[in-house]
C-alpha cells in the first residue's frame, strides 16, 4: 500500500487505476447518498478522483488514503448540491440545504460499508445483495442462483461475519437483531 | 468463488448472524450498491492525460502549489467585511491506525459580493506540527497577475493569522495550507484577495462563513 500511495502521489496512472478500483464504488455510494441523481453522482466521482490526483503530491503518506478520498468526495458532492440549489427559488438557503443532507458521520459509515461490501468475495456479495437489497428469502436466492440452500446460508453467514469484522462497531449487535435476520431464516 | 466454498455442505448455522439495524438499513439502500458506468475509469485516465498535457512546465501534481508564507497578523481587529462566523458541518474522523482517531473540523464558506459564485469547504486539523487547513474552493476566479488569495485563521473580534497563500491559476482543486496557531484559539477562517505589495490583510474578503443555527 505504501508503494501504491507513493506511486499515486507521483501521478502514476496504473496506481490511479488501482485506487479507483478499490475506492470508486465507495465514492459513488457517498456521492449518490448526498446528491441523489445518478448522473450528478457520476460527475462527482470523476471530479473526486481528478481532485485527488491533482492533490496527490501533497498527500501525507503516513495517513490513511480512505478518509482523504472520502473527504474529497463528500466536499465535492456537497458543492454539487449547492450549485444545484442556486438554481432553485431564492428562499432555499444553500447552507441549510447542505446541513440537511446526510451527516458527516453517516456518510463516513456509508463509505465504510460500501468498501467492506466491495471486499467480499463475489459469490458472498451477491447473496448479501439479493437478500438485503432485493429482499429475497434464502429459498428464492437458492433457486435464482441455482445453488443449494445450505450454500446460500453458509455464504450469507460468512459474508456477514466478514462485514462484522470489517465494520466492528456498526455490525456488533448482541441485542439488536434486524428483522432481516428473521426473514433470512425463512425458507 | 470464495476460498471456503468447500464447507458449503457443512450443517447450516443454528443461529443467523445478527446484524445491526443501521447496517441492515444501509445494506438495503440502493445507494449503497450504486455503480458508475463501466467507462468511468477510462474517463478519469483521459482527463488525467489531458490535465498532464496542459502543464508542460511543471508536473501536474504541482498544480495548486502549496504556497507557504511567513505567519502574518492582522493589524488590530479583523477588517470590516469579514464575517466572524462559520458553519460547522460536522466533525471529521481520520483513522490513523486501528480505532485511533484525530478530530478535525469541517467548515463551509460562501462567497461575498466580491465573489458571489464562490464556495469552499475547509477542513481544519490540528497536528503536532500546527493546524493543517485543507481548502476546497470552487467558483473562485484565478487571481490576476500581481494578486493572490490568502487564507486567515482569526478570532472573533480579534486578530488573524495567515494560513498561507494560493492563486488558482491552474484551476480549482484541493489546497493545503498551514497555520502555526491552534484552532481552539483561532476558530474562524476567511479568504481575502491581496495585492503583492500588501503585507497586511487587504480586508477584501472573498469567502466567509455563517453561524450554524
Amino acid at each position: 500500500m505504501d508503494d501504491l500511495i507513493a506511486r499515486f502521489r507521483a501521478g502514476d496512472h496504473d496506481a490511479v487505476r488501482v485506487i479507483y478500483r478499490q475506492y470508486g464504488g465507495a465514492v459513488m455510494t457517498v456521492a449518490t447518498s448526498i446528491v441523489g441523481d445518478p448522473g450528478v453522482a457520476a460527475d462527482v466521482v470523476q471530479q473526486t478522483f481528478m481532485k485527488a490526483w491533482r492533490a496527490a503530491a501533497s498527500f501525507d503518506a503516513s495517513r490513511e488514503l480512505a478518509p482523504w478520498l472520502y473527504s474529497i468526495a463528500r466536499r465535492t458532492a456537497i458543492d454539487a448540491v449547492r450549485k444545484d440549489s442556486r438554481s432553485r427559488p431564492a428562499d432555499v438557503d444553500p447552507n441549510v440545504l447542505a446541513s440537511d443532507t446526510i451527516s458527516f458521520e453517516r456518510t463516513w459509515e456509508i463509505f465504510e460499508v460500501r468498501r467492506a461490501i466491495d471486499e467480499l468475495p463475489a459469490d458472498e456479495r451477491e447473496v448479501i445483495r439479493l437478500s438485503h437489497l432485493v429482499g429475497l428469502p434464502h429459498g428464492e436466492i437458492s433457486q435464482r442462483l441455482e445453488i443449494p440452500l445450505g450454500t446460500v446460508k453458509s455464504r450469507s453467514a460468512r459474508a456477514l461475519r466478514r462485514l462484522k469484522a470489517a465494520l466492528g462497531h456498526m455490525a456488533d449487535s448482541a441485542n439488536q437483531t434486524s428483522s432481516v435476520d428473521v426473514k433470512m431464516d425463512k425458507e | 468463488m470464495s476460498d471456503d466454498d468447500q464447507i458449503d455442505d457443512d450443517p447450516v448455522p443454528a443461529d443467523p448472524v445478527p446484524v445491526d439495524a443501521s447496517l441492515a438499513a444501509l445494506l438495503a439502500d440502493p445507494a449503497t450498491w450504486s455503480e458508475t458506468d463501466a467507462s468511468m475509469e477510462d474517463k478519469i485516465l483521459t482527463e488525467i492525460n489531458a490535465d498532464a498535457g496542459s502543464h508542460t512546465d511543471a508536473p501536474p501534481s504541482l498544480t495548486n502549489v502549496i504556497a507557504m508564507s511567513p505567519p502574518r497578523r492582522y493589524a488590530g481587529s479583523i477588517a470590516a467585511g469579514i464575517a466572524a462566523a462559520l458553519i460547522i458541518l460536522g466533525g471529521f474522523a481520520i483513522l490513523a491506525s486501528g480505532d485511533d482517531r484525530a478530530e478535525g473540523v469541517e467548515l463551509a464558506l460562501v462567497g461575498t459580493e466580491l465573489a458571489p459564485a464562490a464556495t469552499a469547504t475547509a477542513l481544519l486539523l490540528e497536528t503536532p506540527q500546527g493546524t493543517r487547513v485543507e481548502l476546497d474552493v470552487t467558483g473562485l476566479a484565478p487571481a490576476a497577475e500581481g494578486e493572490y488569495y490568502e487564507a486567515w485563521l482569526s478570532q472573533e473580534g480579534g486578530g488573524g493569522v495567515s494560513a498561507g497563500t494560493f492563486h488558482l491559476r491552474g484551476g480549482d482543486g484541493a489546497i493545503e495550507l498551514w497555520a502555526g496557531v491552534a484552532i481552539s484559539d483561532y476558530p474562524l477562517i476567511a479568504v481575502t484577495i491581496q495585492a503583492e505589495a500588501e503585507t497586511l490583510s487587504s480586508g477584501r474578503v472573498v469567502l466567509k462563513g455563517g453561524i450554524a443555527p
